[in-house]
Protein backbone atom coordinates (compact mmCIF):
# COMPACT_ATOMS: atom_id res chain seq x y z
CA UNK A 1 0.00 0.00 0.00
CA UNK A 2 1.34 3.56 -1.24
CA UNK A 3 1.95 6.38 1.66
CA UNK A 4 -0.84 7.76 -0.35
CA UNK A 5 -3.22 5.24 -0.57
CA UNK A 6 -2.84 5.04 3.02
CA UNK A 7 -3.81 8.31 4.35
CA UNK A 8 -6.84 8.71 2.04
CA UNK A 9 -8.11 5.80 4.07
CA UNK A 10 -7.14 7.59 6.62
CA UNK A 11 -9.08 10.48 5.69
CA UNK A 12 -12.07 8.44 4.94
CA UNK A 13 -12.01 6.67 8.29
CA UNK A 14 -11.95 10.23 10.47
CA UNK A 15 -14.70 10.81 8.49
CA UNK A 16 -17.28 8.34 8.99
CA UNK A 17 -16.35 7.82 12.50
CA UNK A 18 -17.02 11.89 12.90
CA UNK A 19 -20.29 11.36 11.24
CA UNK A 20 -20.89 8.03 13.55
CA UNK A 21 -20.31 9.82 17.18
CA UNK A 22 -21.73 13.45 16.23
CA UNK A 23 -24.55 13.06 13.90
CA UNK A 24 -27.14 12.42 16.85
CA UNK A 25 -25.22 15.33 19.08
CA UNK A 26 -25.41 17.94 16.31
CA UNK A 27 -29.11 17.14 15.51
CA UNK A 28 -29.87 17.38 19.74
CA UNK A 29 -27.75 20.46 19.16
CA UNK A 30 -29.27 22.16 16.20
CA UNK A 31 -32.99 21.42 17.71
CA UNK A 32 -32.14 23.11 20.84
CA UNK A 33 -31.54 26.14 19.11
CA UNK A 34 -33.63 26.25 16.24
CA UNK A 35 -37.31 28.86 16.85
CA UNK A 36 -39.91 26.81 18.15
CA UNK A 37 -41.89 27.25 14.57
CA UNK A 38 -39.23 25.64 12.14
CA UNK A 39 -38.72 22.54 15.00
CA UNK A 40 -41.56 20.49 13.38
CA UNK A 41 -41.15 21.35 9.87
CA UNK A 42 -41.12 17.97 8.00
CA UNK A 43 -38.66 17.35 6.56
CA UNK A 44 -36.53 18.74 9.37
CA UNK A 45 -34.14 21.79 9.18
CA UNK A 46 -30.50 20.57 9.31
CA UNK A 47 -29.04 24.44 9.90
CA UNK A 48 -31.60 26.59 11.65
CA UNK A 49 -31.20 30.44 12.36
CA UNK A 50 -30.11 30.23 15.87
CA UNK A 51 -31.57 30.95 18.92
CA UNK A 52 -30.94 30.60 22.42
CA UNK A 53 -34.55 31.22 24.25
CA UNK A 54 -34.41 27.36 24.72
CA UNK A 55 -31.81 27.95 26.88
CA UNK A 56 -32.61 31.08 28.22
CA UNK A 57 -35.95 29.35 29.46
CA UNK A 58 -34.15 26.13 30.87
CA UNK A 59 -31.68 28.12 32.71
CA UNK A 60 -33.06 31.40 33.91
CA UNK A 61 -37.08 31.35 33.82
CA UNK A 62 -39.93 29.33 34.58
CA UNK A 63 -42.59 29.02 37.74
CA UNK A 64 -41.40 27.20 40.97
CA UNK A 65 -42.12 23.51 40.65
CA UNK A 66 -42.32 23.89 36.79
CA UNK A 67 -40.51 21.70 34.03
CA UNK A 68 -37.39 24.24 33.97
CA UNK A 69 -37.29 24.89 37.76
CA UNK A 70 -37.22 20.85 38.55
CA UNK A 71 -34.41 20.43 36.24
CA UNK A 72 -32.03 23.72 37.75
CA UNK A 73 -32.93 21.98 41.04
CA UNK A 74 -31.69 18.24 40.01
CA UNK A 75 -29.18 20.01 38.39
CA UNK A 76 -27.70 20.94 41.50
CA UNK A 77 -28.64 17.94 42.97
CA UNK A 78 -26.72 16.06 41.05
CA UNK A 79 -23.63 18.26 41.55
CA UNK A 80 -24.23 17.86 45.66
CA UNK A 81 -24.15 13.96 45.19
CA UNK A 82 -21.56 13.63 42.24
CA UNK A 83 -19.09 15.98 44.66
CA UNK A 84 -19.44 14.63 47.99
CA UNK A 85 -18.93 10.73 46.16
CA UNK A 86 -15.92 11.71 44.43
CA UNK A 87 -14.18 13.51 47.14
CA UNK A 88 -15.46 10.61 49.76
CA UNK A 89 -14.31 7.42 47.25
CA UNK A 90 -10.83 9.35 46.46
CA UNK A 91 -10.38 9.90 50.37
CA UNK A 92 -11.78 6.26 51.76
CA UNK A 93 -9.79 4.32 48.32
CA UNK A 94 -6.77 6.31 48.27
CA UNK A 95 -6.10 5.37 51.82
CA UNK A 96 -7.55 1.73 50.97
CA UNK A 97 -5.79 1.25 48.02
CA UNK A 98 -2.31 2.36 49.58
CA UNK A 99 -2.85 -0.20 51.63
CA UNK A 100 -3.78 -2.52 48.70
CA UNK A 101 -0.86 -1.28 47.34
CA UNK A 102 1.77 -1.44 49.72
CA UNK A 103 1.12 -3.96 52.75
CA UNK A 104 0.70 -7.67 52.78
CA UNK A 105 -2.78 -8.68 54.05
CA UNK A 106 -4.20 -12.08 54.70
CA UNK A 107 -6.40 -12.95 51.20
CA UNK A 108 -5.59 -10.02 49.29
CA UNK A 109 -5.31 -11.43 46.27
CA UNK A 110 -9.05 -12.93 46.73
CA UNK A 111 -10.50 -9.78 48.47
CA UNK A 112 -9.07 -7.30 45.71
CA UNK A 113 -10.90 -9.90 43.11
CA UNK A 114 -14.29 -9.46 45.37
CA UNK A 115 -13.79 -5.85 45.62
CA UNK A 116 -14.04 -6.11 41.11
CA UNK A 117 -16.94 -8.53 41.43
CA UNK A 118 -19.04 -6.58 42.91
CA UNK A 119 -18.32 -3.70 39.97
CA UNK A 120 -19.87 -6.41 37.78
CA UNK A 121 -23.12 -7.00 39.33
CA UNK A 122 -25.78 -5.27 37.32
CA UNK A 123 -27.42 -2.53 40.11
CA UNK A 124 -30.90 -3.96 39.35
CA UNK A 125 -29.93 -7.13 41.39
CA UNK A 126 -29.09 -5.29 44.58
CA UNK A 127 -31.94 -2.83 44.00
CA UNK A 128 -34.68 -4.55 46.24
CA UNK A 129 -32.70 -5.44 49.50
CA UNK A 130 -31.29 -1.63 49.23
CA UNK A 131 -34.65 0.09 49.04
CA UNK A 132 -36.14 -2.47 51.88
CA UNK A 133 -33.19 -1.42 53.94
CA UNK A 134 -33.36 1.77 53.53
CA UNK A 135 -37.18 2.25 53.78
CA UNK A 136 -36.69 0.59 57.03
CA UNK A 137 -34.34 3.64 58.22
CA UNK A 138 -36.88 6.24 56.64
CA UNK A 139 -33.85 7.25 54.53
CA UNK A 140 -35.56 7.17 50.97
CA UNK A 141 -35.53 10.51 49.20
CA UNK A 142 -32.59 12.05 50.69
CA UNK A 143 -29.41 13.08 49.19
CA UNK A 144 -27.33 11.41 51.54
CA UNK A 145 -28.47 8.07 50.86
CA UNK A 146 -27.60 8.52 47.41
CA UNK A 147 -23.88 9.84 48.25
CA UNK A 148 -24.07 6.42 50.33
CA UNK A 149 -25.04 3.95 47.93
CA UNK A 150 -23.35 5.76 45.13
CA UNK A 151 -20.53 5.63 47.21
CA UNK A 152 -20.77 1.80 48.19
CA UNK A 153 -21.35 1.23 44.00
CA UNK A 154 -17.98 3.74 43.13
CA UNK A 155 -15.53 2.61 45.83
CA UNK A 156 -14.09 -0.96 44.65
CA UNK A 157 -13.82 0.41 41.26
CA UNK A 158 -11.98 3.72 43.03
CA UNK A 159 -9.82 1.00 45.44
CA UNK A 160 -9.02 -1.29 42.78
CA UNK A 161 -7.78 1.86 39.93
CA UNK A 162 -5.54 3.65 42.72
CA UNK A 163 -4.29 0.31 43.90
CA UNK A 164 -2.90 0.12 40.29
CA UNK A 165 -1.40 3.50 40.11
CA UNK A 166 0.36 3.61 43.60
CA UNK A 167 2.04 0.43 42.00
CA UNK A 168 3.46 2.10 39.48
CA UNK A 169 5.31 4.53 42.63
CA UNK A 170 8.49 3.18 43.76
CA UNK A 171 8.56 2.12 47.70
CA UNK A 172 11.84 3.58 48.12
CA UNK A 173 10.84 7.11 48.11
CA UNK A 174 8.64 6.80 50.77
CA UNK A 175 10.78 4.67 53.05
CA UNK A 176 13.58 7.58 52.09
CA UNK A 177 10.53 10.10 53.70
CA UNK A 178 10.30 8.03 56.63
CA UNK A 179 13.93 7.98 57.59
CA UNK A 180 13.91 11.70 57.09
CA UNK A 181 11.23 11.63 60.04
CA UNK A 182 7.79 11.58 57.91
CA UNK A 183 4.90 9.27 59.36
CA UNK A 184 3.61 6.34 57.34
CA UNK A 185 0.63 8.58 56.53
CA UNK A 186 2.60 11.80 55.88
CA UNK A 187 4.54 10.16 53.51
CA UNK A 188 1.31 9.09 51.88
CA UNK A 189 0.16 12.65 51.35
CA UNK A 190 3.12 14.06 50.89
CA UNK A 191 5.24 11.72 48.58
CA UNK A 192 2.80 9.06 46.76
CA UNK A 193 -0.59 11.38 45.99
CA UNK A 194 1.49 14.42 44.91
CA UNK A 195 3.27 11.64 42.55
CA UNK A 196 -0.08 10.26 41.52
CA UNK A 197 -2.49 13.08 40.24
CA UNK A 198 -2.97 12.16 37.65
CA UNK A 199 -4.46 8.83 38.92
CA UNK A 200 -6.11 10.28 41.42
CA UNK A 201 -7.54 12.47 38.36
CA UNK A 202 -8.73 10.20 36.37
CA UNK A 203 -10.09 8.13 39.28
CA UNK A 204 -12.00 11.46 41.00
CA UNK A 205 -13.49 12.14 37.16
CA UNK A 206 -14.71 8.23 36.32
CA UNK A 207 -16.36 8.54 40.03
CA UNK A 208 -17.43 12.06 39.28
CA UNK A 209 -19.62 10.20 36.03
CA UNK A 210 -20.59 7.46 37.93
CA UNK A 211 -22.90 9.24 39.90
CA UNK A 212 -23.33 12.08 37.53
CA UNK A 213 -24.93 9.56 35.63
CA UNK A 214 -26.24 7.03 37.47
CA UNK A 215 -30.25 6.47 36.64
CA UNK A 216 -31.57 3.42 38.21
CA UNK A 217 -30.99 3.84 42.21
CA UNK A 218 -32.47 7.29 41.98
CA UNK A 219 -35.69 6.90 40.20
CA UNK A 220 -36.77 3.92 42.61
CA UNK A 221 -35.10 6.02 46.29
CA UNK A 222 -36.63 9.32 45.14
CA UNK A 223 -40.07 10.97 44.68
CA UNK A 224 -39.90 14.29 45.71
CA UNK A 225 -37.98 17.54 43.73
CA UNK A 226 -35.51 17.73 47.16
CA UNK A 227 -33.38 14.76 46.32
CA UNK A 228 -34.71 14.05 42.42
CA UNK A 229 -31.15 13.77 40.32
CA UNK A 230 -31.03 15.11 36.85
CA UNK A 231 -31.49 11.63 34.98
CA UNK A 232 -34.44 10.93 36.54
CA UNK A 233 -35.86 15.06 36.12
CA UNK A 234 -34.95 14.28 32.36
CA UNK A 235 -36.58 10.91 32.10
CA UNK A 236 -39.98 12.38 33.18
CA UNK A 237 -39.66 15.30 31.40
CA UNK A 238 -39.13 12.99 28.23
CA UNK A 239 -41.77 10.35 29.55
CA UNK A 240 -44.76 13.77 29.22
CA UNK A 241 -47.45 13.02 27.20
CA UNK A 242 -46.72 16.35 25.17
CA UNK A 243 -43.21 17.10 25.21
CA UNK A 244 -41.83 20.71 24.44
CA UNK A 245 -38.75 19.04 21.91
CA UNK A 246 -36.55 22.56 21.80
CA UNK A 247 -36.74 22.19 25.61
CA UNK A 248 -36.27 18.88 25.63
CA UNK A 249 -33.39 18.84 23.40
CA UNK A 250 -31.17 22.17 25.26
CA UNK A 251 -32.14 20.10 28.37
CA UNK A 252 -30.17 17.00 27.34
CA UNK A 253 -27.39 19.75 25.83
CA UNK A 254 -27.10 21.18 29.35
CA UNK A 255 -27.18 18.12 31.01
CA UNK A 256 -23.93 16.77 28.63
CA UNK A 257 -21.29 20.14 29.40
CA UNK A 258 -19.93 18.65 31.88
CA UNK A 259 -19.06 14.90 30.95
CA UNK A 260 -18.02 16.56 27.88
CA UNK A 261 -16.19 19.30 29.36
CA UNK A 262 -14.65 16.47 31.56
CA UNK A 263 -13.80 14.49 28.44
CA UNK A 264 -12.18 17.42 26.14
CA UNK A 265 -10.07 18.11 29.20
CA UNK A 266 -8.91 14.96 31.07
CA UNK A 267 -9.55 12.51 28.05
CA UNK A 268 -5.78 11.22 28.56
CA UNK A 269 -6.14 10.07 31.88
CA UNK A 270 -9.78 8.83 31.51
CA UNK A 271 -8.64 6.69 29.06
CA UNK A 272 -5.81 5.36 31.19
CA UNK A 273 -8.29 4.97 33.92
CA UNK A 274 -10.90 3.06 31.97
CA UNK A 275 -8.65 0.62 30.43
CA UNK A 276 -6.67 0.20 33.78
CA UNK A 277 -10.22 -0.53 35.78
CA UNK A 278 -10.63 -2.91 32.83
CA UNK A 279 -7.74 -5.38 32.17
CA UNK A 280 -4.93 -4.77 34.76
CA UNK A 281 -4.69 -7.94 37.41
CA UNK B 1 -46.90 -0.25 49.29
CA UNK B 2 -44.87 -0.75 52.55
CA UNK B 3 -47.67 -0.99 55.08
CA UNK B 4 -48.84 -3.34 52.92
CA UNK B 5 -45.84 -5.62 52.98
CA UNK B 6 -45.02 -5.20 56.33
CA UNK B 7 -48.59 -5.81 57.55
CA UNK B 8 -48.69 -9.55 55.77
CA UNK B 9 -45.09 -9.95 57.11
CA UNK B 10 -42.88 -12.24 55.35
CA UNK B 11 -43.76 -15.92 54.78
CA UNK B 12 -41.81 -19.07 53.98
CA UNK B 13 -42.17 -20.22 50.48
CA UNK B 14 -39.01 -22.42 50.08
CA UNK B 15 -37.98 -22.63 46.37
CA UNK B 16 -41.12 -21.03 44.85
CA UNK B 17 -39.92 -18.35 43.45
CA UNK B 18 -37.20 -20.19 41.97
CA UNK B 19 -39.02 -23.00 40.58
CA UNK B 20 -41.99 -20.27 39.07
CA UNK B 21 -38.82 -18.51 37.43
CA UNK B 22 -37.86 -21.54 35.56
CA UNK B 23 -41.26 -22.10 34.09
CA UNK B 24 -41.83 -17.98 33.24
CA UNK B 25 -41.73 -17.84 29.81
CA UNK B 26 -41.12 -14.21 29.70
CA UNK B 27 -38.04 -14.76 31.66
CA UNK B 28 -36.64 -17.19 29.15
CA UNK B 29 -37.86 -14.44 26.40
CA UNK B 30 -36.19 -10.92 28.61
CA UNK B 31 -33.10 -13.73 28.42
CA UNK B 32 -32.70 -14.44 25.06
CA UNK B 33 -33.99 -10.84 23.58
CA UNK B 34 -30.51 -9.75 25.75
CA UNK B 35 -28.38 -12.15 24.31
CA UNK B 36 -29.49 -11.08 20.76
CA UNK B 37 -28.62 -7.65 21.78
CA UNK B 38 -25.38 -8.63 23.35
CA UNK B 39 -24.48 -10.67 20.08
CA UNK B 40 -24.70 -7.37 18.10
CA UNK B 41 -23.11 -5.48 20.69
CA UNK B 42 -19.98 -7.79 20.73
CA UNK B 43 -20.01 -8.78 17.07
CA UNK B 44 -20.10 -5.09 15.42
CA UNK B 45 -19.20 -3.00 18.27
CA UNK B 46 -15.76 -5.07 18.79
CA UNK B 47 -15.11 -4.31 15.26
CA UNK B 48 -15.91 -0.62 15.55
CA UNK B 49 -14.36 -0.50 18.49
CA UNK B 50 -10.77 -1.85 17.14
CA UNK B 51 -11.12 0.13 13.86
CA UNK B 52 -11.24 2.78 16.22
CA UNK B 53 -8.44 1.96 17.90
CA UNK B 54 -6.28 1.57 15.08
CA UNK B 55 -7.21 4.59 13.22
CA UNK B 56 -6.76 6.83 16.54
CA UNK B 57 -3.45 5.29 17.02
CA UNK B 58 -1.83 6.30 14.39
CA UNK B 59 -0.37 9.88 13.64
CA UNK B 60 -2.96 12.31 12.65
CA UNK B 61 -3.89 16.11 12.86
CA UNK B 62 -5.67 16.48 15.98
CA UNK B 63 -5.44 13.52 17.24
CA UNK B 64 -5.97 14.49 20.79
CA UNK B 65 -9.25 16.24 19.94
CA UNK B 66 -10.35 13.08 18.17
CA UNK B 67 -10.04 11.21 20.82
CA UNK B 68 -11.99 13.00 23.14
CA UNK B 69 -14.91 13.36 20.24
CA UNK B 70 -15.21 9.44 20.67
CA UNK B 71 -15.66 8.91 24.25
CA UNK B 72 -18.67 11.60 24.36
CA UNK B 73 -21.23 8.88 23.16
CA UNK B 74 -20.11 6.55 26.43
CA UNK B 75 -19.63 9.17 29.00
CA UNK B 76 -22.89 11.15 28.41
CA UNK B 77 -25.47 10.15 31.31
CA UNK B 78 -27.22 7.23 29.35
CA UNK B 79 -31.05 9.23 29.77
CA UNK B 80 -29.29 11.88 27.90
CA UNK B 81 -28.56 9.00 24.90
CA UNK B 82 -32.09 7.89 25.38
CA UNK B 83 -33.08 11.55 24.80
CA UNK B 84 -31.11 12.09 21.73
CA UNK B 85 -32.34 8.91 20.32
CA UNK B 86 -35.99 9.40 21.43
CA UNK B 87 -35.71 12.30 19.14
CA UNK B 88 -33.80 10.81 16.72
CA UNK B 89 -36.20 8.48 15.98
CA UNK B 90 -39.38 10.67 16.58
CA UNK B 91 -42.49 8.95 14.52
CA UNK B 92 -43.51 12.67 13.40
CA UNK B 93 -40.36 15.28 13.02
CA UNK B 94 -37.24 12.32 13.70
CA UNK B 95 -34.20 13.27 11.97
CA UNK B 96 -33.90 9.88 10.68
CA UNK B 97 -37.77 9.67 8.89
CA UNK B 98 -36.40 13.23 7.65
CA UNK B 99 -33.03 12.31 6.83
CA UNK B 100 -34.24 9.14 4.73
CA UNK B 101 -37.22 10.76 3.49
CA UNK B 102 -34.49 13.29 2.15
CA UNK B 103 -32.43 10.79 0.05
CA UNK B 104 -35.46 8.90 -1.20
CA UNK B 105 -35.02 5.34 1.07
CA UNK B 106 -38.61 5.51 2.59
CA UNK B 107 -41.76 7.15 1.40
CA UNK B 108 -43.76 7.80 4.51
CA UNK B 109 -42.18 8.91 7.78
CA UNK B 110 -42.24 5.35 10.30
CA UNK B 111 -42.65 5.04 13.45
CA UNK B 112 -39.65 3.35 14.49
CA UNK B 113 -40.28 2.77 17.95
CA UNK B 114 -43.76 1.43 17.92
CA UNK B 115 -43.03 -2.13 15.65
CA UNK B 116 -41.83 -4.96 17.46
CA UNK B 117 -38.70 -5.65 15.13
CA UNK B 118 -37.86 -2.30 14.26
CA UNK B 119 -37.79 -1.24 18.08
CA UNK B 120 -35.60 -4.01 19.19
CA UNK B 121 -32.98 -3.53 16.39
CA UNK B 122 -33.65 0.96 17.41
CA UNK B 123 -32.32 -0.42 20.47
CA UNK B 124 -29.39 -1.87 19.35
CA UNK B 125 -28.21 0.99 17.19
CA UNK B 126 -28.48 2.97 20.23
CA UNK B 127 -27.14 0.46 22.13
CA UNK B 128 -24.12 0.32 19.61
CA UNK B 129 -23.57 3.93 19.23
CA UNK B 130 -23.01 4.50 23.33
CA UNK B 131 -21.10 1.39 23.74
CA UNK B 132 -18.46 0.99 21.43
CA UNK B 133 -15.96 3.55 23.00
CA UNK B 134 -15.35 1.32 25.57
CA UNK B 135 -14.36 -1.63 23.14
CA UNK B 136 -12.22 1.05 21.28
CA UNK B 137 -10.72 2.11 24.76
CA UNK B 138 -9.50 -1.24 25.39
CA UNK B 139 -8.10 -2.07 22.42
CA UNK B 140 -6.35 1.33 22.66
CA UNK B 141 -4.53 0.99 25.68
CA UNK B 142 -3.78 -2.82 23.74
CA UNK B 143 -2.07 -0.97 21.26
CA UNK B 144 -0.43 1.62 23.25
CA UNK B 145 1.34 -1.44 25.04
CA UNK B 146 2.94 -2.95 21.94
CA UNK B 147 6.70 -2.40 22.02
CA UNK B 148 7.47 -0.35 19.18
CA UNK B 149 10.62 -2.32 18.61
CA UNK B 150 8.36 -5.08 16.77
CA UNK B 151 7.11 -2.84 14.64
CA UNK B 152 11.18 -1.42 13.96
CA UNK B 153 11.72 -5.07 13.62
CA UNK B 154 9.02 -6.11 11.27
CA UNK B 155 9.69 -2.86 8.77
CA UNK B 156 13.45 -3.94 8.71
CA UNK B 157 11.85 -7.18 7.52
CA UNK B 158 10.19 -5.71 4.45
CA UNK B 159 7.27 -6.37 5.87
CA UNK B 160 4.34 -4.50 4.19
CA UNK B 161 1.65 -2.11 6.35
CA UNK B 162 -0.74 -4.66 5.37
CA UNK B 163 1.33 -7.72 6.69
CA UNK B 164 2.34 -5.98 10.13
CA UNK B 165 -1.40 -5.60 10.58
CA UNK B 166 -2.58 -9.07 10.30
CA UNK B 167 0.48 -10.78 11.51
CA UNK B 168 1.41 -8.51 13.71
CA UNK B 169 -1.14 -6.41 15.90
CA UNK B 170 -4.01 -8.48 15.51
CA UNK B 171 -2.48 -11.30 16.77
CA UNK B 172 -0.96 -9.88 19.74
CA UNK B 173 -4.57 -8.27 20.27
CA UNK B 174 -6.18 -11.79 20.65
CA UNK B 175 -6.06 -11.75 24.17
CA UNK B 176 -7.57 -8.35 24.97
CA UNK B 177 -10.08 -8.99 22.51
CA UNK B 178 -11.28 -12.05 24.98
CA UNK B 179 -11.50 -8.87 27.67
CA UNK B 180 -13.27 -6.95 25.54
CA UNK B 181 -15.41 -9.41 24.42
CA UNK B 182 -16.42 -10.27 28.16
CA UNK B 183 -16.71 -7.25 29.74
CA UNK B 184 -18.96 -6.23 26.65
CA UNK B 185 -21.33 -9.20 27.42
CA UNK B 186 -21.74 -8.00 31.15
CA UNK B 187 -21.82 -4.13 30.40
CA UNK B 188 -24.78 -5.13 27.96
CA UNK B 189 -26.52 -7.29 30.32
CA UNK B 190 -26.94 -4.23 32.34
CA UNK B 191 -28.84 -2.14 30.00
CA UNK B 192 -31.58 -0.36 31.30
CA UNK B 193 -31.68 3.03 30.85
CA UNK B 194 -31.64 3.44 27.59
CA UNK B 195 -34.78 0.74 27.05
CA UNK B 196 -36.32 2.95 30.14
CA UNK B 197 -36.43 5.86 27.90
CA UNK B 198 -37.06 4.86 24.60
CA UNK B 199 -39.55 2.42 24.76
CA UNK B 200 -40.25 0.84 27.92
CA UNK B 201 -39.97 -2.67 27.25
CA UNK B 202 -42.64 -2.21 24.48
CA UNK B 203 -44.27 -2.70 22.18
CA UNK B 204 -45.27 -5.94 22.93
CA UNK B 205 -42.54 -6.74 25.31
CA UNK B 206 -40.28 -6.54 22.40
CA UNK B 207 -37.56 -4.84 24.29
CA UNK B 208 -37.85 -5.32 27.48
CA UNK B 209 -34.48 -6.86 28.39
CA UNK B 210 -33.84 -8.75 31.76
CA UNK B 211 -32.91 -5.82 33.97
CA UNK B 212 -36.01 -3.77 32.43
CA UNK B 213 -38.33 -7.30 33.48
CA UNK B 214 -36.46 -7.90 36.85
CA UNK B 215 -37.76 -4.01 37.45
CA UNK B 216 -40.79 -4.36 36.15
CA UNK B 217 -41.53 -7.28 38.55
CA UNK B 218 -40.41 -5.62 41.75
CA UNK B 219 -41.41 -1.64 40.92
CA UNK B 220 -44.81 -1.79 38.98
CA UNK B 221 -46.07 -5.58 39.94
CA UNK B 222 -44.13 -5.46 43.62
CA UNK B 223 -43.64 -9.03 43.05
CA UNK B 224 -40.37 -8.62 45.33
CA UNK B 225 -39.91 -12.29 45.91
CA UNK B 226 -40.01 -13.73 42.26
CA UNK B 227 -37.99 -10.64 41.20
CA UNK B 228 -35.42 -11.33 43.52
CA UNK B 229 -35.15 -14.50 42.71
CA UNK B 230 -34.77 -12.88 39.25
CA UNK B 231 -32.02 -11.46 40.33
CA UNK B 232 -30.25 -14.12 41.85
CA UNK B 233 -30.36 -16.17 38.09
CA UNK B 234 -29.31 -13.15 36.45
CA UNK B 235 -26.56 -12.93 38.91
CA UNK B 236 -25.52 -16.51 38.09
CA UNK B 237 -25.64 -16.15 34.63
CA UNK B 238 -23.02 -12.94 35.22
CA UNK B 239 -20.91 -14.94 37.38
CA UNK B 240 -20.14 -17.31 34.45
CA UNK B 241 -18.60 -14.61 32.82
CA UNK B 242 -16.57 -12.98 35.79
CA UNK B 243 -15.48 -16.14 36.46
CA UNK B 244 -13.89 -16.17 32.72
CA UNK B 245 -12.68 -12.33 32.84
CA UNK B 246 -10.89 -13.81 36.32
CA UNK B 247 -9.16 -16.39 34.10
CA UNK B 248 -8.41 -14.46 31.87
CA UNK B 249 -7.03 -11.32 34.07
CA UNK B 250 -4.68 -14.19 36.23
CA UNK B 251 -3.47 -15.12 32.90
CA UNK B 252 -1.82 -11.62 32.75
CA UNK B 253 -3.09 -10.35 29.28
CA UNK B 254 -0.47 -7.09 29.99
Amino acid sequence: MSKKSFRYIIFVGVIFLLLWTLAPLYVVFISSITPDKDLLNVPPTWIPTPDLSNYAYALTSGEEGGTAWLFRKSLVNSFIVAASVTVFCLFIGGLAGYAFSRFALPFKDKLLFLVLFTQMLPVITVVIPLYLIFSTFRMLDRLITLVIVYSSFTLPLVIWLLKGFFDTIPADLEEAAMVDGCTLLGAFFRIVVPLSIPGVIATGGLAFLAAWNEFMIVLVFTNTAASKTMPVAIAEFIGRFRVDYGLMCSVGIIASLLPVALALVFQKYLVQGLSAGGVKG
Amino acid sequence: MNIALSLRGPEFVGLTNYVNALYDIKLWAAIGRTAYITLWDVLVGTSLGLLMALLLNTMLKGRGILRAIVLFPFILPPVVNGLIWKWVYNPNYGFLNGFLYQIGIIRNYQSWLSQPWTALHMIILANLWQGTAFAYILYLGGLQSIPLQVYDAAKIDGASRCQTLTRITLPLLLPITLVVVVLKTILTFKLFDLIYVLTGGGPANSTQVITYYIYKKSFDFLEFGGAAALSYILTLLLLVFVYVYYKLLQKEVY
